[in-house]
C-alpha cells in the first residue's frame, strides 16, 4: 500500500536528460512510458476478470507463478474501447512488489530522449491525480508521455 | 453430507476425482500392510507400520465422508477403531492381518463400483460387522508397570495416554529416568525449548514436556520428562539451559519387581541400540524453496497434459500421445508425491502451541480471579509449522477469553452446583484436510439478552428487535461488538472475537461457537493442515472456474430443483436440516465483462454456520484438486470474497474464493466484514 518506489522515474538512466521510453499506441495516439519500471511485454489474452470499483481494471492474468493485475489504458484515459477481436499487448511493470500490466493495442518502439516534456492541459473529465507527464516530439508528431507513479497513486 | 450418499454420486468430475485420490490412499494403506506384515513376520516392533496405516485410515475417514461416501467412510471408522487398538498395543495376529487385508480388498473393490457407477453396497456392512467384533477382542496390552518408579503425581496425571505408554516401554528396557529442569528466557523461549530438547534428543528420549509455575525474575521454568541410558548432568547443555536434574529411576533394576512376563532382559543383553532416525534442523525456508519449485513444476506439467490431451481428441488413434499419456500421468503422480513428501515434512504437532496455551492459563486464572485446569486433546494432531503459528493469538485469545468471562468465580460455581475448579480444553482431531480444533469451557456461557443488549446499544441491530440464538452466535463476531474496552458488558464473550475471525480466514479456516447458558460455550476452529497446498473443489460457475478450499465448505449439495422456492428476494432451499438461503456468485463477483446470466445452477456448497449458513450456487463441480494460492496485486487484495488466485497450468488464472467472507458479505448487507 506504499508510495510506488521512487526509482519508476529518475533512476537507472545515464546523463541527467537522457531517458528511455517505451512507445505504444491507443487508437491513434502515440504513448510514452519511461522503460525503468517495465518487466516486460506480453501478449493478451485468457484474463481472468475481478471486480472492482474502478472499472479500468480488467483482471488478473498469470505470469510465471505470479499474478499480474491488468489495468486497461484504454478504459483508464476514457478512451472508446478497442474492437472485439482486436489484439492487444500488455506492458508488465513492478512497484513495491507487485505486477502491474497496462493493456495497450500495439507497443511500437523503444525511443531515447533528452527533451524536457512540455505540459500538457488537464484533459476534462478524468479523475484523480493527472496522467500525464506531458508531450515530447517524436518523429513529426508529438507523444504524450504517461505519469506512472500518478497513475499508481489514483488507483490507491 | 448429500442425502443421497453414495448411490448415485455427482456424476463426472468430483467421483473420478474421487475414486482416484481414494484409490492412491489406499495404494498407500497397502504399502503400508505390506511393511507391517513385514515387521510382524520379522518378529520387530511395528508401532510405526501400525501409526502409518493408521493415519491413512483416518484420511481417507475423513475425506469419503467429506465428499459423501458414507459407506466408505463408515469402514473406514471400524478400521481405524481397530488400528487404534493395535496402537495401545492389542495383540496383532494373522486373523487381525487377514482382516485388515480384505478391509482394503473390499475398498478397492466398492471403488471401482463408485468409478464404473454401479451401485455397490452389500460387501462393505459385512466387513465393517467382523472389524467390529475383532476390535472387541483386542485388549491393550499390559505393559510394564511404573512401580518403583517415583514419578510426582501431577506429572503422571499430566502424561498422554501415548506418553505414558512410551515411558512404559523404555522403562521396560531398562532406561533411567530423570526430570531435567530447564531455565528459558521468556523472549526467546520456543528457541531454548527447541535447543534444549534437541540436545537432550542426542542422549536419550524426551517423554514429556512439562509446564511449571512460572519462575521467579520472568523467566519461565520447564521440566523435561527424559529417558537415558547414561546417567545425565547439567553440562551436557550448552549455556546454562538446564538449571537441575532429578533421577527419578535408575537403570533396569528394580523395574521389573511385581510385574511377571516384563522382568525384561538385563540392561546388558539390550545391546543393540535402537535403530536411531537421524534428525536435521533445516530452515523451513528450504522446503518452501523446494515446494514452490515443485508446484511451478506441476503447473508446466499440468499444461503439457492439457496439451497431449487436446492432441488426443483430435486424433484419438495418435501413436505418440499413445506413448505419452501413461508416462506423463506418471509423473504427475510422483510429482504429487513429492509435494506432499515435502508438505509431510512441514508438518509438526499441535502440542507446542497447546503448550504455550497452558502456559498461560494458571496465571490469567489467578488473575481474572478463577480457579481452572487446562485439558488437552490430540495434541499430537499433525499441522503445518506456519499454519500453528498463526494459530497460537487466536488459541490464546480464546483462553484468555474463556477464563476471563466464561468460568466464573469458585462461589458463584458452587451457587451453581458446579465443580469449585473450572475446565478449559483443547481437544484437536484432524479432519480430512483440515484440523478442527475445539476450544470449550464449562462456565456460565454466552447469554442471549446480554448480546441482544449489547448489539442494540451498538446499534448493530434495531432498537427492540429480537434475535435468534444463531444471529447471536454472528452477532458477537461483528466487528465493533467489542470496541467497548476492557470493561466486559457481556457476560459471556465478545473481547475481539472479530479479530479472532479475521486471522482464522487469513488461514482459510472458519470458526464456529455453541453455547448453553450456565452450562458453557464451545468455539471449533477448522484449519487446513497446510497452506501450501490447500485442497479445493474446482467449480464452474457463470461459464468461469473457481476454485473453493475443500476446508470451507460444510456440505455439497445437489440440487433438486422442486425444492427451490424464493422469499424476500432470497432463494431458499428447502434442506432437510432445515431452510437453506442460497446465493448466486453472479450477484456477488460479477465483473463488468459481460457474463452469462444464471446458469443451470445444479450444485451448492454450504458454508458459514448458524445465521449465516448459506449455499452458494455453482452450475458444475470439475473436480477436487490441491491448489496453490497466489496472492493477489495490492490493488485487488482486499476483495470481499476471493482470498487469491491460482494457475492450473491451462488458459488464465482461476480464483480462490474465500466463501466465509462471502456469505458474511451478503448476511452483512454489504460488501464488508
Amino acid at each position: 500500500m506504499d508510495a510506488p518506489a521512487p526509482e519508476t522515474r529518475e533512476s537507472g538512466t545515464g546523463s541527467p536528460g537522457a531517458r528511455c521510453i517505451l512507445a505504444f499506441t491507443l487508437e491513434t495516439q502515440e504513448f510514452g512510458l519511461p522503460l525503468d519500471a517495465i518487466v516486460e511485454i506480453i501478449a493478451h489474452g485468457h484474463v481472468t476478470p475481478v471486480p472492482h470499483p474502478e472499472p479500468a481494471i480488467e483482471g488478473i492474468l498469470p505470469l510465471r507463478g505470479r499474478m499480474v493485475t491488468l489495468l486497461n489504458l484504454r478504459r483508464l484515459l476514457d478512451r472508446p474501447e478497442r474492437e472485439a477481436g482486436s489484439s492487444a499487448q500488455i506492458i508488465v511493470t513492478e512497484t513495491s512488489g507487485d505486477l502491474l500490466g497496462l493493456v495497450v493495442d500495439t507497443v511500437t518502439r523503444v525511443m531515447t530522449t533528452s527533451a524536457i516534456p512540455e505540459p500538457l492541459e488537464r484533459v476534462a473529465g478524468l479523475d484523480g491525480p493527472d496522467p500525464f507527464e506531458g508531450t515530447v516530439r517524436s518523429g513529426d508528431g508529438r507523444m504524450i508521455l504517461l505519469d506512472l507513479p500518478a497513475i499508481l497513486r489514483g488507483l490507491e | 453430507m448429500p442425502d443421497e450418499g453414495g448411490s448415485p454420486p455427482d456424476r463426472d468430475g468430483s467421483r473420478r476425482e474421487f475414486v482416484s485420490e481414494a484409490e492412491e490412499i489406499l495404494e498407500r494403506l497397502s504399502d503400508g500392510l505390506r511393511e507391517l506384515e513385514r515387521v510382524f513376520a520379522a518378529g520387530t516392533p511395528h508401532l510405526e507400520a501400525v501409526n502409518t496405516i493408521f493415519r491413512e485410515t483416518h484420511s481417507l475417514k475423513g475425506f469419503a465422508g467429506l465428499l459423501g461416501f458414507p459407506d466408505i467412510a463408515s469402514l473406514a471408522h471400524e478400521l481405524e477403531d481397530l488400528l487404534s487398538r493395535l496402537r495401545l498395543g492389542g495383540a496383532l495376529d494373522g486373523t487381525i492381518l487377514d482382516l485388515v487385508h480384505e478391509s482394503l480388498d473390499a475398498l478397492f473393490e466398492v471403488l471401482g463400483c463408485v468409478r464404473s457407477g454401479a451401485p455397490a453396497r452389500g460387501d462393505l456392512g459385512t466387513v465393517s460387522d467382523r472389524l467390529r467384533r475383532a476390535t472387541a477382542t483386542l485388549v491393550p496390552s499390559p505393559v510394564s508397570s511404573l512401580d518403583g518408579v517415583d514419578l510426582p503425581p501431577g506429572v503422571l496425571a499430566s502424561l498422554t495416554e501415548f506418553e505414558e505408554r512410551r515411558l512404559r516401554e523404555l522403562r521396560g528396557r531398562g532406561r533411567r529416568l530423570a526430570l531435567v529442569r530447564l531455565r528459558v528466557d521468556t523472549q526467546r523461549l520456543e528457541d531454548d525449548l527447541a535447543e534444549a530438547t534437541r540436545r537432550t534428543g542426542e542422549m536419550g528420549e524426551v517423554i514429556a514436556t512439562l509446564p511449571m509455575a512460572a519462575g521467579p525474575d520472568g523467566g519461565v521454568a520447564l521440566e523435561l520428562l527424559v529417558t537415558s541410558e547414561r546417567p545425565l548432568r547439567p553440562d551436557d547443555w550448552p549455556r546454562g539451559l538446564v538449571s537441575g536434574i532429578r533421577e527419578i529411576a535408575a537403570p533396569g533394576g528394580h523395574v521389573a519387581a511385581g510385574t511377571p512376563g516384563s522382568g525384561g532382559p538385563p540392561v546388558a543383553a539390550m545391546g543393540e541400540p535402537e535403530a536411531q532416525s537421524g534428525t536435521l534442523r533445516i530452515p523451513v525456508s528450504r522446503l518452501d524453496d523446494v515446494l514452490v519449485r515443485a508446484g511451478d513444476l506441476s503447473i508446466a506439467v499440468a499444461a503439457l497434459e492439457g496439451g497431449v490431451r487436446a492432441i488426443s481428441e483430435r486424433d484419438p488413434e495418435d501413436r505418440l500421445m499413445r506413448v505419452v499419456d501413461p508416462l506423463l500421468r506418471a509423473i504427475a503422480t510422483r510429482l504429487k508425491a513429492l509435494q506432499r513428501g515435502v508438505i509431510d515434512a512441514r508438518l509438526v504437532p499441535l502440542e507446542q502451541v497447546f503448550r504455550k496455551v497452558g502456559r498461560l492459563v494458571a496465571r490469567t486464572a489467578r488473575a481474572a480471579g478463577k480457579e481452572a485446569d487446562l485439558h488437552t486433546l490430540g495434541a499430537d494432531t499433525e499441522i503445518d509449522k506456519a499454519v500453528m503459528d498463526a494459530l497460537a493469538p487466536p488459541l490464546m485469545h480464546l483462553t484468555t477469553n474463556a477464563l476471563d468471562h466464561g468460568i466464573e468465580p469458585p462461589e458463584e460455581r458452587q451457587r451453581a452446583g458446579k465443580a469449585r475448579r473450572g475446565r478449559v480444553v483443547l481437544s484437536a482431531c484432524r479432519r480430512g484436510p483440515s484440523v478442527v480444533i475445539d476450544v470449550i469451557d464449562d462456565g456460565r456461557g454466552i447469554a442471549l439478552e446480554a448480546v441482544r443488549a449489547a448489539a442494540e446499544t451498538r446499534a448493530l441491530i434495531a432498537p427492540g428487535k429480537e434475535i435468534t440464538r444463531d444471529e447471536a452466535w454472528d452477532l458477537i463476531f461483528r466487528p465493533g461488538f467489542s470496541t467497548a474496552g476492557r470493561v466486559s458488558v457481556v457476560s459471556g464473550r465478545g473481547v475481539g472475537l472479530d479479530v479472532v475471525r479475521r486471522s482464522l480466514r487469513r488461514l482459510k479456516g472458519a470458526i464456529e461457537v455453541r453455547s448453553v447458558e450456565g452450562q458453557g460455550t464451545t468455539f471449533t476452529l477448522t484449519v487446513p493442515i497446510s497452506l501450501a497446498l490447500v485442497p479445493a473443489i474446482i467449480v464452474r460457475s457463470m461459464g468461469r472456474r473457481f476454485a473453493i478450499p475443500v476446508g470451507s465448505i460444510r456440505e455439497n449439495l445437489r440440487l433438486d430443483g422442486s425444492r427451490l422456492r424464493a422469499a424476500a428476494g432470497d432463494e431458499i432451499y428447502d434442506h432437510p436440516a432445515g431452510p437453506l438461503r442460497l446465493l448466486r456468485l453472479d450477484r456477488l463477483l460479477a465483473g463488468r465483462s459481460s457474463v452469462e446470466p444464471g446458469g443451470e445452477g445444479r450444485y451448492a456448497l454450504v458454508a458459514g454456520g448458524g445465521a449465516r449458513r448459506t449455499g452458494i450456487i455453482v452450475d458444475d463441480l470439475l473436480g477436487r484438486q490441491d491448489v496453490v494460492v497466489k496472492p493477489l496485486g495490492r490493488w485487488l487484495r482486499d476483495r470481499p470474497g476471493i482470498a487469491g488466485a491460482t494457475d492450473l497450468g491451462d488458459a488464465g488464472a482461476v480464483l480462490v474464493l474465500d466463501p466465509e467472507a462471502l456469505v458474511a458479505g451478503a448476511n452483512d448487507g454489504r460488501a464488508r466484514s
